[in-house]
């Protein structure tokens, strides 16, 4: 009786140390976050910015670098306590968000936009026109009377920008216009796309955006909301504008961070199009070749994946050195470069992430 | 890698073969004997092994991404006959992970110790522990089995001091059902450690 007893604990301990073996709070397992982890830099980089052909150059909590020197171009906050809130490269140009603190030594929240040079840095000359709120990576300055033209100072959209989501060429606005009515406008290098020019909106906050199909005449949109169901991606396209029905439903939650803004990028097998986002812990795959279809949607956790799946990204831009090449900002290692040259329609395994030193 | 593992295999079969000629039938222990110890040392990432993913499947040493750690623990254990001594052991153990990030596990064990030498002077214990874990690391918190098995040789400068290094592996099992999306993150860890051993024998 007493041996079958002990046996009989021994069972119910055994039974009680499975049933709590499993980790319920993460979504992820916890040695595969340690062995997905990736070598902290101390550097949290807020944006990668692009390159000039031979530097790459990001925004990070410090100010503007390049990755090649830890010395800033710009440090993030100047003797004037103005503040570095965004910046953007064109060609040699750097532009810069900077927020004003301090006037006459009282405080002030404006905002100016200083155009200079990436190879002599400097905020000391006479800020852009218009007061502004906000600079996108890709060149689009908006501010409290809507949003600019490629100069910076022409007014190409009235009304409040509710919130702007970017990619390498692209960028989607929402705004609100004097009727108090939503209108979403994307713009491509920096102009206003016709068909996408005051679409009818909503309220939704919308938390990633990703070009599906750029060429030819109709262009398509990803946009993903965080509906009751989870977080469920939308097509918007010219032909019937947004679809408020979900087109896909992502299999991971999405990260919520300092970025407003889910990473994503799009890569290509022979004539296959998939769309990889940003997810908490793992990058959601979907095929997205075919918008008459129901796509499919895999959460990946090898390949690129493996080394930048657990620490928090700004953004992913396309190197534009060649296709299927894509530079990530990450909050932990400053960059990687995202390699799917070798990714087949079935298996991402021989893909890379790679930390640019 | 490989070296390494074969180097500390080679190490404890010198160990155990230089302990033999001293392999003799008399016995320092008798039922009833007690012995209190503590231990502290670095311990070595060893493996992690994503038994439901093929992709991942296993990796070891620092492809593990975590860094060198340390352990302590403490253990008290009697003597239930000559050879076997039982008794329970508190652990607490740590590694960064690459990102700089803190795994700690606590393990709790119930502790077996065969000493087959034992001079007096000298004793070769061997010791299999087995129990639970709390493992906590980021955002997440499991308590799991855990499981070592661990060599100790010891040298007793005075009839109740003595002084050892133990080494052996320590593996703790984070697993999910099929049903859980994190099925395939299911891993057994498994970790080295080196540590000094103090004990004090009564």
């Amino acid at each position: 009786m007493k041996r079958n007893t002990l046996f009989a604990i021994a069972i119910m301990i055994t039974a009680v140390l499975l049933l709590c073996a499993c980790n319920q709070d993460a979504t992820d397992g916890i040695y595969s976050k340690v062995a997905s982890s990736t070598e902290s830099k101390d550097v949290v980089t807020r944006a990668y910015l692009g390159t000039d052909g031979a530097e790459y150059y990001y925004l990070s909590d410090k100010g503007i670098f390049k990755v090649s020197s830890s010395t800033a171009l710009l440090e993030m906050a100047d003797d004037d306590k103005r503040i570095i809130r965004g910046a953007s490269i064109d060609g040699t140009d750097l532009y810069v968000l900077v927020q004003n603190t301090v006037e006459d030594d009282e405080p002030v929240f404006t905002a100016n936009i200083f155009k200079t040079t990436l190879s002599s840095p400097s905020l000391s000359g006479d800020p852009l026109a218009p007061s502004y709120t906000g600079l996108t990576v890709n060149g689009i300055a908006y501010g409290a009377e809507g949003i600019y033209d490629t100069d910076m100072t022409t007014l190409k959209v009235s009304g409040t920008v509710n919130y702007h989501l970017e990619t390498e060429e692209y960028a989607f606005f929402s705004v609100v216009d004097s009727d108090e009515n939503y209108k979403f406008y994307i713009f491509k290098d920096g102009a206003v796309l016709s068909d996408f020019n005051g679409l009818e909106g909503d309220d939704t906050a919308y938390v990633a955006f990703q070009p599906i199909d750029t060429d030819g005449s109709d262009e398509n949109f990803v946009l993903i909301s965080n509906d009751s169901s989870g977080f469920c991606g939308h097509l918007l396209t010219a032909t019937d504008g947004l679809d408020s029905t979900a087109w896909f439903t992502l299999k991971s939650s999405l990260p919520y961070g300092s970025s407003t803004q889910a990473a994503s990028f799009l890569y290509t097998v022979d004539t296959s199009k998939f769309m990889a986002i940003k997810c908490n812990n793992y990058f959601d795959v979907i095929d997205v070749s075919d918008t008459t279809e129901t796509p499919t949607v895999t959460p990946i956790a090898t390949g690129f994946a493996q080394d930048i799946r657990t620490t928090e990204i700004s953004n992913i831009l396309e190197t534009g050195d060649s296709t299927n090449l894509f530079v990530a900002g990450t909050y932990d290692s400053m960059l990687y470069l995202i390699d799917m040259t070798n990714a087949t329609e079935t298996s991402l395994a021989d893909t890379t992430s790679t930390q640019i030193e | 890698m490989k070296s390494f593992k074969k180097l500390i295999l080679a190490l404890v079969v010198v160990l155990m073969l230089a302990a033999v000629p001293a392999f003799a039938r008399s016995t320092y222990y008798f039922a009833g004997d007690q012995v209190f110890s503590i231990r502290a040392g670095v311990d070595f990432p060893g493996f992690i092994s994503f038994y439901n993913d093929s992709d991942r499947g296993t990796v070891s040493f620092w492809d593990t991404h975590m860094k060198l750690g340390g352990f302590a623990s403490i253990a008290y254990q009697g003597y239930i006959s000559e050879y076997f001594a039982l008794g329970g052991e508190l652990g607490y153990v740590f590694n960064y992970s690459l990102s700089n990030k803190l795994l700690t596990t606590v393990p709790m064990t119930v502790k077996l110790t065969y000493v087959p030498v034992q001079t007096g002077r000298f004793d070769l214990a061997a010791s299999l522990n087995l129990g639970g874990a709390f493992v906590r690391y980021d955002d997440g918190k499991f308590f799991a089995p855990f499981a070592s098995i661990t060599l100790t040789p010891s040298f007793f400068f005075t009839d109740n001091w003595g002084i050892g290094i133990e080494s052996g592996v320590m593996a703790t099992w984070e697993f999910y059902t099929k049903s859980n999306d994190k099925h395939d993150s299911s891993a057994f860890c498994g970790l080295i450690p080196v540590t000094l051993a103090l004990s004090y024998r009564h």
